[in-house]
């Protein structure tokens, strides 16, 4: 059975090339494609500064914590930012034991990820 | 006359396919909460039961029809996990031995394997969250993983 995850995208107003992406359920390998999918779509469409809201992402892997650095390269390479606002303590600490939290921008809440955009 | 300690024992197998291991980590994350574990050491559990399971569907059933045999036994004081695939070779055992043991690569496990693609999270994931990993490939061929994860008194 497959993890569910849904993807809802919202305008951030005021922010050129920019969308506010909320996350919600478990990121693991077998709804990674369909991640990747969207948010190459958005990329790949100009909309090159993404804030991943991860409020309501309860579980993330090992294979979808790698997608998550792949975004924050592939944005860079296009001028633009992957930021990430609202991690949960669990999702956090698996970030910090691979250390990429010196790779991720991760902001306490999502106000503070858009003021840097 | 003494009672025996035993442990609650979950056996399940599952076909080689990646969508049948979210289940059993969901399974096995509920069933050590409702066996007073912790929601913290049962998350942290879901993912070691994720990793484990995931490499051994996509190293160890690369056969069509192979599946994988995972293993809880759930003690009081700590849980043992045991993992088995088909996909072993007696001469792999010893980089085997080392990927799972092994510290890893050095400068923030380089640069995080690359910004994510190269692999090899997963496992390290497993070495911190875990207080033993053990491998084995028996004659058989068969591949077993034990990882064993001890009760935390600081509120885990």
């Amino acid at each position: 059975m497959q993890s569910q995850i849904e993807l809802k995208c919202e305008e951030l107003p005021g922010k050129a090339a920019a969308k506010l992406v909320r996350f919600i359920g478990d990121l693991d390998a077998t709804n990674v494609e369909s991640v990747v999918e969207e948010i190459f779509s958005l990329l790949n469409s100009g909309v090159v500064n993404i804030v991943a809201d991860f409020e309501k992402l309860r579980y993330v892997n090992s294979t979808g914590l790698g997608i998550l650095l792949h975004f924050s390269k592939s944005a860079k390479e296009k001028q633009g930012c992957f930021k990430i606002a609202n991690v949960n303590e669990n999702v956090y600490e698996i970030i910090e034991i691979i250390g990429a939290t010196t790779l991720l921008e991760i902001f306490d809440d999502v106000d503070d990820a858009v003021k840097t955009l | 006359m003494s009672e025996e300690l035993r442990p609650q024992r979950f056996q399940i197998s599952f076909p080689g396919d990646l969508e049948y291991v979210s289940s059993v980590r969901k399974l096995i994350s509920e069933v050590l909460v409702s066996q007073q574990y912790s929601h913290k050491f049962a998350y942290r559990s879901e993912v070691i039961v994720d990793e484990i399971c995931s490499n051994a569907v996509k190293y160890g059933c690369r056969a069509v029809g192979a599946s994988v045999n995972f293993e809880c036994l759930i003690w009081p004081d700590h849980i043992e996990m045991l993992v088995k695939d088909p996909g072993g070779s007696s001469n792999d055992i010893s980089k085997l031995r080392n990927a799972v043991t092994e510290a890893q690569p050095g400068p923030e496990l380089r640069r995080v394997q690359e910004a994510g693609l190269n692999g090899g999270l997963g496992l390290e994931i497993v070495r911190m969250l875990a207080e033993s990993i053990d491998v084995n490939i028996d004659e058989n061929n068969i591949t077993s993983i034990r990882v064993v994860r001890r009760r935390e008194e600081t509120g885990e």
